[in-house]
């Protein structure tokens, strides 16, 4: 238990005498934004080092710096951004001493930079090839070599038809193809540091995990230093040798990735490790850890550690003096006085009313159906230019339970929830309803008990509500049209809903851009509680929230269901979540579903090889050996789905399964191979447990 | 950029309050807002005050002073009729501002109603709509004043405002139903279809308070030419009477006289409504700036 002081200016990876000198190392760096005239701190005293070759992950929360800290390595900070202290040495060279010309030079050819928007990466009026031929044209090759060239960049970053790409417009190509060519013209001058900030965020799961096996494939082949930016742990565990955790601009915690994840020695990282839905953990097993509290706003200047506020182990010395980073245990850094002390830290399973409604029991008599959906399709346009994007859905949805709908973007989850909600009206000959009646197809024809009935909580808060109406508004206003209850009453009703959901009275005033991310889905949660809903639609509810803040709102879901025993129809790309709240889950391809199931055989299987390929693409937090199971190419254009199994082009199971040829032709039924577990495949329930079973050994 | 996926829900985000505030800021140090405030500040008292502001009363014939240069006396000298024009221009003030403002308080009004139901409701609404308004648009601004007020008798004040006010109409029409088509879209107007609002409360509960902001720098922009329109109108001898001190029926009163080197009695008018329009364009332009950031 030796604790080793250092000045906190030392750069702790160049620790060896004959380390080589860092591609990348931030001295005691501190940046701040002028806003309103007033210097506002964003990065604190971070020192870092990235040696040649080396992939380095940062992570944290939003607003904790995580760019800022990119875009000074690029000196490429904001107009108003400034270094107030500190050096930022790239391969021992001060890049704020620089020329702009030298600093030319660095860009063009030695550091590159991807950010999370491959698309407005791209200029939309220029064809791939011209954009990814400009940064060979820049390296003074002429315009036939750098074609040439071009088409080997692309070719290197498995793009299947490198030609072809070359000749389509950035709007042509879906988020995963863009980014790839992004990735292309960044690495196509062999730079020595890579910058990737948060580069598949936004991406399906399985478009990022192809994203980030090109980016291991090109770290492998030319040694670049990476310097690799997310807010996702899972995937900076899969990336990156070491990992620097971020709070509030100060790297709170540093060391190699496998050993901060597995045994973090931080409060901030022991809080947001646990808030992270684990595998074989759900719902009911266990509760999520939130971490109380919000990040201090811009500019705050405490005087002890930035995150004793927030602590669960806070001690009296925090609050007084600023922890400096030190080796905790002589593994990694920590910037903690009590570092042995962290993985003690407090459980918080969260601040939620219902936390103490107990669980009703789950019997094998199981309820009725609540919402049943029969041969339900959902066609667009007309004739010859009709898009079918649903196809003959057959589901139900019991009281209480919750039903996790998981696909890639262009599956039909958000089309089928339209479907439900009455917001878009199915094809003729569909059937949904309610309590065994049937629903009117869109709202108009629904009766305001079932409006009421069936709502959503939207993915995105900022656009859900009315930024120009109060909290109070917003929940009273939805009390009064589908409660049927006079504005006085509505109004104490709405008061009721929102303290309910922990939005705190102070707030009831305010609008929404006065809220954070997490509140303002709260209130949109309240809104959709407001009629006594039987059924509410979740559309990727966390997705815009950050991991602790999500944490709180999946608890939130959950006493909710179980105080009102309310059905979810869970819509989410992110399968941890899923998992962690389904009962059953419904995996979609392209308007079908492939499989649907019990929560967890979809996910331990034997399952269907597109479940497959989704499950074996979730970088895992833990480390554990995934299952890698590609899906190859592109998701085909609806418009003009493959005969046969619409999975027959990416299937990884169909080569060598002997019925290549039926998969080309013939479209399977979704038919039960075992109680409840539904697959749509032409291989056997066994078959595809013996071909699963060789590849989970294979990869252990 | 970099936060994409989290940065509208980042904390400590824009709150309203600050926007707001951080407008303000802005507006006070755009010089473009600034000198276009003073401008059209200048002109407005003017209007308020009209003759009790003047001078000299700005009817009161002289036939003997006319033509008189600009003196101490007569700070923008004399017209043909020997009336003070400094005190006519100040009184002129009012009649183009209030049908200039009047018009352009018409065509938003209509034009914002007409963008909302025409950019919500979509479909057959908005293709009946909007192929009016081209077809309307196609048509030069004052041509279609002129003719509108030619086949009127006896134009007044009001009419002419009216007449303004629709011509303008198409144009806020076709900008708000630009913002509406956008705001529509916003996950909000799903969430009142949900709670079973109808469509007037979605248009002007929901919709109308998130499209104010480019409404009113439309509105502001739309002043500028609805400025020009009286002007010119009045200087081709409509609407107002020809012995009213208008700023445009002095300048055509009084052009022919600027060959025999009597320039003031028709460029001082001139020159006002110059600086009236260039006043609320740069007010405009401030509003932009503010704004659309």
């Amino acid at each position: 238990m030796t604790r080793n002081e250092r000045p906190a200016t030392d750069s702790p990876a160049a620790s060896g005498p004959a380390a080589p000198i860092p591609a990348l190392r931030f001295d005691g760096l501190h940046v701040a934004y002028k806003v309103r005239g007033i210097d506002r701190r964003v990065l604190s005293d971070v020192s870092l080092s990235i040696a040649p070759g080396e992939a380095y992950g940062l992570v944290g929360e939003s607003g904790c710096g995580k760019s800022t800290a990119a875009f000074a390595a690029m000196r490429y900070l904001p107009r108003n951004g400034s270094i107030t202290a500190g050096r930022v040495m790239f391969e021992g060279a001060n890049v704020g001493a620089m020329s702009n010309a030298a600093m030319r030079e660095l860009r063009k050819n030695a550091i590159s930079m991807v950010y999370q928007n491959p698309i407005g990466a791209l200029n939309p009026t220029m064809r791939i090839g011209a954009q990814v031929a400009e940064v060979f044209r820049i390296e003074g090759f002429d315009r036939a070599e750098s074609l040439s060239r071009s088409e080997q960049a692309l070719g290197a970053v498995q793009i299947a038809d490198p030609g072809q790409v070359m000749r389509r417009y950035p709007h042509q190509l879906s988020g995963g193809m863009a980014q790839r060519v992004v990735i292309a013209m960044a690495v196509a001058t062999n730079p020595r540091l890579l910058i990737l900030d948060e580069p598949t965020t936004g991406l399906d799961a399985t478009v990022e995990a192809e994203v980030l096996d090109v980016v291991r494939a090109l770290r492998t082949t030319m040694g670049t230093a990476v310097l690799f930016i997310s807010h996702n742990l899972g995937v900076i565990r899969s990336m990156c040798d070491r990992v620097g955790v971020l709070y509030a601009g100060h790297i709170v915690e540093e060391g190699e990735t496998g050993r901060i994840l597995s045994d973090p020695r931080h409060p901030y990282t022991v809080g947001l490790l646990r808030c992270i839905p684990r595998a074989g953990r759900g719902k009911d097993a266990v509760r999520l850890d939130t971490i109380p509290g919000t990040l201090p706003p811009l500019g705050a200047d405490a005087t002890g550690c930035v995150y004793a506020p927030r602590c669960g182990l806070v001690r009296d010395r925090c609050q007084r003096e600023r922890p400096p980073i030190v080796e905790s245990a002589g593994r990694h850094l920590t910037r903690c006085f009590f570092p042995e002390e962290a993985p003690a830290l407090p459980r918080t399973p969260g601040d939620e009313f219902a936390a103490n409604v107990s669980i009703p029991p789950i019997t094998d008599d199981r309820p009725a159906a609540l919402v049943t959906l029969v041969g339900v399709g959902k066609t667009f346009g007309h004739d010859d230019l009709a898009v079918r994007v649903l196809r003959d859905i057959n589901l139900h949805l019991r009281a209480g339970e919750t039903l996790g709908l998981v696909g890639e973007s262009g599956s039909g989850k958000t089309t089928l929830a339209k479907l439900l909600l009455g917001l878009v009206a199915p094809d003729a000959g569909s059937r949904i309803a309610l309590d065994g009646r049937q629903l009117g197809a869109v709202l108009g024809d629904r009766s305001a008990a079932d409006v009421g009935a069936v709502q959503i909580v939207f993915q995105n808060p900022d656009s859900a509500l009315n930024r120009r109406h109060t909290v109070r508004h917003i929940v009273s206003r939805a009390v009064v049209k589908l409660g049927g209850k006079s504005k006085g009453e509505a109004i104490v009703r709405a008061e009721i809903l929102l303290a309910e959901m922990r939005v705190d009275a102070r707030l009831h005033a305010a609008k929404p851009a006065q809220l954070s991310g997490g509140l303002k889905q709260r209130v949109a949660i309240a809104r959709a509680f407001a009629g006594s809903p039987r059924l509410v639609v979740c559309d990727e509810p966390t997705s815009a929230l950050d991991v602790s803040v999500q944490a709180a709102i999946l608890n939130l879901l959950v006493d909710l269901q179980r105080s009102e025993h309310v059905s979810y129809l869970f819509i989410s790309h992110d399968l941890g979540v899923v998992r962690y709240l389904s009962d059953r889950i419904a995996v979609m391809y392209l308007g079908r579903i492939m499989e649907l199931g019990p929560a967890d055989a979809v996910f331990s299987g034997p399952n269907h090889p597109y479940t497959e390929a989704l499950v074996s693409s979730l970088p895992s937090v833990d480390g554990e050996p995934t299952r890698r199971v590609r899906l190859v190419g592109e998701v085909p254009s609806v418009t003009d789905p493959p005969s046969g199994c619409v999975l027959h082009t990416r299937c990884p199971r169909r080569a060598g399964s002997g019925v290549e040829s039926l998969c080309d032709t013939v479209e399977p039924d979704l038919v039960e191979v075992e109680p409840g577990h539904l697959l749509r495949c032409h291989l056997s329930l066994e078959r595809l447990r013996e071909m699963q079973a060789t590849v989970a050994a294979v990869s252990v | 950029m970099t936060d994409a996926a989290v940065a509208g829900t980042r904390r400590g985000g824009a709150e309203l309050g600050v926007v707001r505030r951080e407008r303000w800021a802005l507006l006070r140090r755009s010089p473009a807002f600034l000198i276009g405030l003073g401008l059209v500040g200048l002109w407005v008292a003017g209007a308020v005050l009209g003759s009790w502001a003047a001078p000299k009363d700005p009817q009161a014939l002289d036939p003997i002073h006319k033509h008189q240069h600009p003196s101490l006396a007569h700070w923008f000298g004399t017209d043909v009729l020997g009336r003070d024009v400094f005190s006519r221009v100040i009184v002129g003030s009012r009649s183009i501002l209030l049908i200039a403002v009047g018009a352009t308080v018409i065509g938003t009004i209509l034009g914002t109603m007409l963008g909302l139901v025409s950019g919500y409701f979509k479909g057959i609404v908005d293709e009946v709509i909007m192929r009016l308004v081209d077809a309307l648009l196609a048509m030069p601004v004052i041509v279609v004043a002129l003719l509108a007020i030619a086949a009127l008798d006896h134009p007044s004040n009001v009419v002419v405002t009216l007449i303004i006010g629709f011509v303008f109409t198409p144009i806020i029409a076709r900008t708000v139903r630009a913002s509406v088509l956008g705001e529509a879209e916003l996950d909000y107007v799903a969430a009142a279809k949900l709670r079973t609002e109808r469509a007037p409360h979605i248009l002007f509960v929901e919709l109308l308070p998130n499209i104010l902001p480019p409404v009113i720098v439309e509105f502001t922009v739309r002043l500028g030419y609805a400025i020009f329109a009286v002007a010119t109108l009045s200087f081709l001898g409509v609407g107002a009477s020809p012995d009213s001190p208008d700023w445009g029926s002095q300048v055509a009163t009084h052009y022919s006289f600027i060959n025999q080197g009597i320039w003031w009695s028709s460029l001082f008018p001139a020159a006002a409504i110059a600086t009236l329009a260039v006043g609320v364009n740069l007010l405009a332009d401030g509003l932009v700036e503010a704004f659309e950031r």
